[in-house]
């Protein structure tokens, strides 16, 4: 059963089946050995998964529990209040339990942020495409120089962009009122998707053998028709990774969105951000709270393109 | 390499003189959209900071559409102050210091893979795929908490294993302290993607041949040396290029440590220096021209990388 498995959840199989034979037998050699191997695999696993066990057990624990040292580190009542804190509050109001301010408009944010991510991925999945197509089924002038500005641009640090953006917003986009708005963070993110994207997207339309196109052309199907009825299934699961990365990063970004947006509408990320801002102590109960329901998109998906893709260095374009 | 999109037995086209071009208009068409896109939305803002950055453009300026050219001026303050040349050597050791602190752990659990049994491999890596996919302000905020001054568990572990002194205890009070958190949360979260990367590149180590050094009696580490570290090595330059690249532009995680953006200047590394003089302060020339300085310092890995990236492409021999 594990062993059928494997191979689906890493990102490349480790060999092939014959290959696996003397590998294990010399692996398996030795059960003590073996077992140390494990237990220090067990205990970087525990080291690892700590800061995420902690938010978790954190969200579900009373503030009393959270408010003391030595802390309870397994959970010993469990309560749902910091969930209610984070999603629920109302303007000027204060959580009476703890009297920790809370911030409203998390429903907003959500709003927002599904806006956010829904226009980016929808618009920057069918131009890059399409830019994808031409860069892998053509040869035109000007071919080369744009896949390795794409290069480029996908290696420039984000932040290195950020004041660029934020002027050119203010000065020469002044009139299009993109500070503020959330289209201006739609424009923003669409540029960060689209190189990685249209990269992403050639390797997957390159792959596709020529014979399966020219044999559709064959059979008396136009340019069009070929693309639509051969390339575009060929391409689907391409399309989903690409869309699911384009949703995570979109998802997960803060600083653009807080630098556009400056507090006049908010994003999950910039509600999360706020909510340290408190001036009675930090509720730490709401914020692992609101973390954890704002990471369980961005988690789930990521674990969906891990074991459908297998993404390598591709999913690098992911990191924060 | 292992997870490339086109795989290594992809049949070379033959090299033609010069590229005849196909299609007619309809791949200009199609790439169209993206580069409009692409010009409006990074290249005009390039050629904005460019502007700006040989402008005398301040906070009292943002009224005036024109900036007032002054030349070099920004670039002869930015090079006169202390605090730029500082924030760019921290840029650089932060940098090795979190490279260092995630590509080594994560080859380490690269090899640990080959070793474990196939649950332990599986729980690890489900977790390492967990930790991976946290949103970066969301992994702020929770070391922030693990290592708050009052109810921190880590504070509690470290003080009962005796490693600090008293109990209550605010990490970003020592600078060095405060680095080492930023660098640990960056090895935590950098760590899965090396480590899976790596071990998909194992797979390509030839087993016959770890086998036979074995047998010839050659120990675990000599056969590391001389079989598996050559195979490894395109893999381990790209990822040591891509961490190069990603953590010198490490900017959130330093950014959101602290209440409301105001950093101690200790913490200055570029990023933090322009988005200080730029937004926060509003010298926007300035800030123009360190975020340009920045883009130069980050040039020399990006060139590294593209290369390696594009040398790997069939269609671009």
């Amino acid at each position: 059963m594990s062993q059928a498995m494997q191979p689906e959840i890493a990102p490349v199989p480790v060999a092939p089946a014959a290959d696996l034979g003397p590998k294990r037998r010399f692996y398996k050699r030795g059960g003590f050995r073996q077992s140390l191997w494990n237990a220090l695999g067990l205990s970087i696993f525990l080291v690892m998964i700590f800061p995420v066990y902690w938010m978790v057990t954190s969200a579900f624990k009373p503030a009393r529990s959270i408010q003391k040292q030595p802390p309870d580190f397994i959970p010993k009542d469990w309560t749902l209040y910091n969930f209610s804190q984070a999603v629920h509050c109302k303007p000027g109001t204060t959580g009476a339990a703890s009297g920790v301010a809370c911030q409203p408009g998390f429903w907003s944010a959500a709003g927002n942020s599904l806006i956010i991510v829904a226009s980016v991925v929808g618009i920057s999945l069918v131009i890059a495409f399409f830019a994808a197509a031409a860069v892998a089924k053509f040869r035109f002038f000007g071919r080369r120089p744009f896949i390795v500005l794409m290069v480029f641009i996908q290696l420039v640090p984000g932040i290195a962009l950020l004041l660029p953006i934020y002027l050119s917003f203010s000065t020469t986009f002044r009139g299009l009122n993109l500070l503020g708005h959330l289209s201006g963070v739609i424009v923003a993110y669409i540029v960060f998707s689209l190189p990685f994207m249209i990269w992403t997207l050639r390797g997957f339309i390159m792959n596709i053998p020529r014979d399966l196109e020219e044999a559709a052309m064959v059979d008396g199907a136009t340019e069009l028709g070929a693309f639509i009825k051969i390339l575009l299934p060929l391409v689907a699961p391409g399309l989903v990774a690409t869309s699911i990365f384009a949703f995570i990063s979109a998802w997960n970004e803060w600083i653009f969105a807080a630098t556009i947006l400056r507090g006049n509408t908010q994003t999950l990320m910039m509600f999360l951000y706020g909510l340290g801002g408190g001036n009675q102590g930090i509720p730490w109960g709401t914020i692992m709270a609101a973390s954890t329901l704002i990471s369980l998109p961005a988690v789930v998906f990521f674990m969906l393109v891990q074991r459908r893709v297998a993404f390598g260095l591709t999913a690098g374009a992911v990191r924060g | 390499m292992a997870a490339g999109p086109s795989p290594n037995g992809k049949v070379k086209r033959p090299r033609r003189v010069k590229e005849r071009n196909t299609g007619g208009w309809l791949p200009y068409g199609l790439v169209l959209p993206s580069a409009l896109v692409m010009f409006l939305v990074l290249g005009v803002p390039i050629y904005t900071m460019v502007r700006f950055s040989l402008s005398r453009y301040d906070l009292q300026d943002i009224l005036k559409h024109v900036p007032h050219y002054w030349g070099l001026t920004n670039f002869s303050t930015l090079f006169h102050d202390s605090l730029f040349w500082s924030a760019t050597w921290k840029t650089y050791v932060f940098m090795a210091a979190c490279v260092l602190l995630t590509v080594v752990p994560g080859l380490f659990v690269a090899l640990l893979f080959t070793k474990l049994s196939t649950w332990v491999r599986l729980l690890l890596t489900t977790g390492l795929v967990f930790v991976w996919a946290m949103p970066v302000l969301v992994y702020v905020n929770i070391f922030k908490f693990l290592t708050d001054r009052e109810f921190g568990v880590l504070n509690y572990v470290f003080f009962k294993l005796g490693l600090q002194s008293e109990l209550l205890h605010k990490w970003t009070d020592s600078t060095w302290q405060g680095y080492l958190l930023v660098v640990l949360m960056i090895a935590w979260v950098g760590l899965p993607f090396i480590a899976i990367t790596t071990y998909a590149a194992l797979s390509q180590v030839p087993q016959e041949l770890v086998e036979a050094a074995r047998v010839d009696g050659a120990t675990g580490f000599r056969t590391f040396f001389a079989i598996t570290l050559p195979v490894l090595k395109p893999t381990l330059m790209i990822l040591v290029t891509l961490s190069i690249i990603w953590d010198f532009g490490v900017f959130v995680q330093l950014y959101a440590l602290f209440e409301s953006g105001a950093i101690p200047e200790a913490y200055w590394i570029l990023p933090i220096y322009v988005y200080q003089n730029a937004v926060a302060l509003g010298h926007y020339g300035l800030g123009a021209a360190a975020s340009l300085m920045f883009v130069v310092f980050t040039a020399p890995f990006g060139i590294v990388y593209a290369r390696q990236l594009l040398r790997q492409q069939s269609d671009f021999a």
